[in-house]
């Protein structure tokens, strides 16, 4: 990616040249949003949220239903005040309890796509994405220059005479992003903007954004509960958990080493047994009792003691199946096939351990698999398998 | 580079180094929504106030006099002269023209919703034929009609029954007798009736009609079993509706009941504010508390239907169900729903036609001399009904404007505030519509007409009157038309930099247009008709259309006051079917691009 280019690029697209600077695009310190139900309890949907953009850094924020993603968002752009914490945006604050400050989304300089796109229906796509700089009073030379060059960026320069109503889809979310762009300064949010596309559109936009952001370079918030959308945008992803960060890192670190076992077992599939750990080895493995016997891992979380209750998760693509012929003398249990199904190209053998319940082994379709239906041995090498305190 | 950044965020992700802070100006909580905000919450406190203040006023003259707390008001209404008689027949004539117009509408509503009898153009007009024609000008079209010496019906009745060699001097029919004034109620009700219970069987669902009729239920069983107690809130709240309009009706008692020497409270009272000298609003007012009772006891009534039939669930909204075919009745049918709208609408418009042709009114028309020049001479030669004329369509106009606009921010910060201010000032201003014109407009009367506002007789406090009264049945439709405006829309733009002045300019008024032309047409026909509230806040001064009406048809000038209603009829039409047009219009294009853009 040529750097040069896209600050020029971006240079022509933002209103100010903030968006390209060094320095942190928004800045969340202890956001805490509560919402008072009607038997007048409150419920935190937000509880306590720190979160750093760098310039130019794709963060997605993933999570179940309900767990506080829009209304951080919400929080973030204005449209609702959180009732504690610190928000800046470009190195200047825009809510503050402590210091009573809580600016208007309107100062925020802010792009938002929303859910539903929100385009403006009794307006013209030029004029839709030309409102934002409009609205500012940007010389209209100007406005004409600035909106055909981002309709181009998105790829939508040919329908600017139509009414929003006569786009598709996709052609709907692609204006929802140039109007975004043109009234940010270089940090947009996402609400779940690809939920209402079909399937085959939706992997494509997805590509789109992806490229597109790395062209502009623009900073995102993205929110989504897809797992696979977030893994492909992300720079990061913060996975929430009833309104709080559960854990913050790069889309391999966050699968591979899931940081509690709320996280394990919300990414990807996971089987699992529960167990107490007997005795802790170097190097940071242990050995836990569990149901299935005793079964020796590596702990997911450092602070973990002797005696502590804790859960075994292993992923069915790190699992193994074995001959009875050959043993590695370890992790290692009777396993009867029940069934085999394809994951995308995957294979995934679905059958029963002593211990484990259901257990899943998943392989690629380039490995080499065993020959399925004679007696087999279910394996868990140590490494994959991850201890999290219950 | 980006795994050096995602370090970089780590870890300023955990360190708390102090963010610099370049604070933006003006923070006030209060003020983020702007001025805008500040402003529509100003105007919905100012009207919520207004009616705090006729309320408050009102009550206080009940019980105190001059600053001393005093039950004089009291004790000279029980003293009033024929109290009882006028209670009676309000109470006699409201009840028994609601049952019929219950049962009427009713079978007007399963007519046309559930059965093959449906006229489809008359769906929309049914209620509306009430409303277009003037009411105070339909009671007089039918006293042309069934006057016992000149009624035209009359007159060729006693024709028909010549030929058969029975001669009678006048009659057969009277208008000016409790039939007569009943059914007139009566007819004025059913479009009350027809709404409610429409309604409800649209939001009911069919099936269980359906499955009565299966396992072989007779029609009426299943009408009697099943139907009725589906459609039990819908007919209490139609009942409410009824009761609310007929206890504060005027236009028929003060036509037909003077000459019939039956007196009903709306009248009374509006004779003491307006045709007594000199006026006894105290008495007025303490008269009006009967039909608050009045009211109340309906309000009561209402709530208990409605909490009984909460599990009366409503199902299958909006599918269409086979019709019921009604064989050899459907004509029969058709036919009963044809008669109410020649009834209502066609037959005292014919009259009024006729009158105003001919220059006077008199049984022996002579056709050949039908001059359509006296359409016009009535009205403008005559220099008060001209007057009046003016006044009402430009009250009309400008109230109608003024109170959608009103309606309109004030119901988009309703959505948008959800505290719980807005909430009590949103019940505030809803309540002219569950007190009635009589009660409003004695308040304005006693609180805006006399010291400290000195407002008595002009044109600014019937303007004023106007909008308070119709600003809830303005925010029903305001409420509507902004419930079809997504609330993203509003706030994109508010993300995208415009402030809340600017979002309703740009994006949400203009969203809301077809919806605010549709209830701007209805307002401006409510305010164009209304004739209790304004006969006592306006007196002669500031003439409107219906009370000029009245004095003329007091005085006898037949030929004038039926010219003033068909000209008044005739702008009705163009500005219902203008609205009518214009939101099919504008609505087709952006209702559909609406419903395009959230299909997805
Ligand atoms: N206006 C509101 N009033 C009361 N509670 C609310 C309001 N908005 C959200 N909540 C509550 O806050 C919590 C978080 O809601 P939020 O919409 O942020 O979830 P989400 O993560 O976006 O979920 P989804 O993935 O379903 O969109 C939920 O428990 C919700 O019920
Ligand atoms: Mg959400």
């Amino acid at each position: 990616m040529n750097m040069l280019d896209a600050e020029t690029r971006a240079a022509r697209v933002f209103s100010s040249n903030k968006g390209t600077g060094t320095g942190d695009a928004l800045k969340l310190r202890g956001i805490q949003k509560y919402f008072k139900r009607r038997d007048g309890t409150r419920v935190p949907a937000v509880d306590g949220i720190d979160l750093c953009v760098a310039q130019g850094e794709f963060v997605v924020l993933l999570g179940p239903s309900g767990c506080g993603k829009t209304t951080l968002l919400r929080c973030i752009a204005g449209l609702e005040s959180p009732d504690q914490g610190v928000i800046t945006i470009h190195g200047e604050e825009h809510y503050s309890s402590a210091d009573n400050v809580d600016s208007s989304p309107d100062r925020r300089k802010l792009g938002m796509v929303f859910q539903s796109y929100a385009l403006w229906p009794h307006m013209k796509v030029f004029t839709n994405v030309a409102y934002p700089l409009q609205v500012k009073k940007v010389p209209r030379a100007e406005i004409r220059e600035r909106v055909m060059n981002v309709m181009r960026t998105v790829g939508v320069e040919d329908l600017a005479e139509q009414f929003p109503g006569q786009l598709s889809g996709g052609q709907q979310q692609r204006v929802a992003l140039a109007r975004a762009l043109v009234s940010s300064d270089g940090l947009l949010l996402f609400d779940e903007p690809l939920s209402n596309v079909d399937a085959k559109v939706r992997e494509q936009l997805r590509f789109e954004i992806r490229r597109m952001q790395q062209q502009i370079g623009f900073a995102a918030i993205y929110v989504t509960h897809d797992q696979d959308e977030a893994m492909e945008l992300a720079d990061r992803i913060a996975v929430l958990n009833k309104g709080r960060v559960a854990q913050l890192d790069s889309p391999q670190n966050i699968y591979d080493k899931p940081a509690d076992r709320y996280v394990a077992k919300f990414i990807g599939a996971a089987n699992e047994v529960m167990g107490r750990i007997v005795t802790l080895g170097p190097g940071g493995s242990a050995t836990v009792s569990t149901d299935a016997g005793p079964i020796t891992g590596v702990l997911g979380q450092d602070d973990l003691a002797v005696g502590e209750e804790v859960s075994v998760i292993a992923r069915p693509e790190k699992c193994r199946l074995l001959s009875a012929t050959t043993s590695t003398g370890i992790n290692e249990w009777a396993f009867e096939q029940a069934t085999s199904l394809f994951v995308g190209a995957n294979r995934r053998v679905v059958g029963r351990a002593v211990g484990w319940g259901n257990a899943q082994v998943q392989f690629s379709s380039r490995e080499e698999q065993p020959v399925l239906g004679t007696s087999m041995r279910l394996h868990v090498p140590v490494e994959f398998a991850r201890i999290y305190r219950k | 580079m980006k795994e050096a950044q995602r370090a970089q965020g780590q870890e300023r992700d955990r360190g708390d180094a102090p963010a610099p802070t370049l604070r933006p100006f003006v923070n006030l909580r209060a003020f983020r929504g702007g001025w805008f905000n500040v402003i529509s919450g100003t105007i919905g406190t100012v009207f919520a106030a207004i009616v705090v203040y006729l309320v408050v006023r009102l009550a206080l003259r009940l019980f105190f006099n001059d600053g001393h707390f005093d039950t004089d008001v009291f004790a000279r209404v029980l003293a009033y002269r024929d109290l009882s008689t006028i209670l009676l027949n309000t109470v006699v004539i409201v009840t028994s023209s609601m049952i019929l117009a219950l049962v009427i509408g009713s079978l007007f509503a399963w007519l046309m919703e559930r059965t093959d009898a449906r006229i489809d153009w008359l769906a929309g007009l049914l209620p509306m034929f009430s409303m277009i024609l003037l009411p105070i000008a339909g009671a007089i079209g039918w006293v042309f009609l069934l006057a016992p010496q000149a009624g035209f019906i009359n007159g060729m009745l006693r024709a028909a029954l010549g030929w058969f060699g029975i001669a009678v001097a006048s009659g057969p029919l009277n208008i000016y007798s409790w039939p007569g004034i009943i059914l007139l109620y009566t007819a004025y009700m059913i479009p009350f009736a027809f709404l409610m219970v429409s309604t409800g069987l649209r939001n009911s669902d069919p099936s269980m009609e359906e499955a009565a009729r299966i396992s072989g239920a007779s029609l009426f069983q299943t009408l009697w079993q099943i139907t009725i107690p589906v459609l039990r809130p819908s007919l209490g709240a139609a009942a409410l509706y009824i009761i609310w309009f007929g206890f504060s009706f005027f236009s028929v008692p003060v036509v037909i009941g003077n000459e019939l020497r039956v007196r009903v409270l709306a009248v009374e009272i509006v004779r003491l504010v307006t045709f007594t000298y000199p006026s006894d609003v105290a008495v007025a007012i303490g008269l009006s508390v009967f039909l608050v009772i009045a009211l109340g006891t309906a309000w009561y009534f209402q709530g208990r239907i409605l909490r009984a039939n909460r599990h009366a669930s409503i199902g299958g909204k909006g599918q269409r169900t086979a019709t019921l075919r009604l064989g050899k009745l459907r004509v029969w049918g058709q036919t009963l729903l044809i008669v109410y709208a020649v009834l209502t609408f066609v037959l005292p418009l014919l009259a009024l036609i006729l009158v105003a042709l001919n220059g006077y009114w008199t049984i022996d028309i002579s056709w050949g001399e039908l001059n359509v020049a006296n359409l016009w001479m009535g009205a403008t030669e005559n220099r008060a009904a001209s007057r009046s004329l003016v006044n009402s369509f430009s009250l009309a106009v400008i109230g109608a404007t003024i109170a959608m606009l009103v309606a309109a921010i004030f119901s988009l910060y309703l959505r948008h505030a959800h505290s719980r201010w807005a909430l009590t000032l949103d019940g505030i201003i809803k309540l002219p519509s569950a007190l009635s014109a009589i009660v409003i407009g004695l308040g304005f009367v006693l609180a805006f007409a006399g010291p400290p506002f000195q407002l008595g007789n002009t044109y600014a406090i019937l303007l004023l009157c106007y909008v308070v009264l119709f600003l809830p049945q303005a925010t029903i439709s305001a409420d509507a038309a902004a419930a079809q405006v997504d609330k993203q829309l509003s706030e994109a733009s508010w993300v995208s930099g415009a402030r809340g002045g600017m979002t309703f300019l740009r994006i949400s008024l203009p969203l809301m247009v077809p919806g605010l032309i549709a209830g701007w047409g209805l307002l401006f026909v409510w305010m164009t008709g209304e004739l209790n509230a304004s006969i006592m806040v306006s007196g002669t001064r500031v003439p409107v259309i219906g009370f000029q009406i009245l004095q003329i048809f007091q005085t006898g000038g037949f030929a004038v006051l039926a010219s003033l209603a068909l000209i008044l009829t005739a702008i009705n039409v163009v500005v219902l079917s203008a609205a009518h047009v214009f939101e099919r219009r504008i609505g087709r294009g952006s209702s559909g691009r609406n419903a395009a853009l959230f299909r997805a």
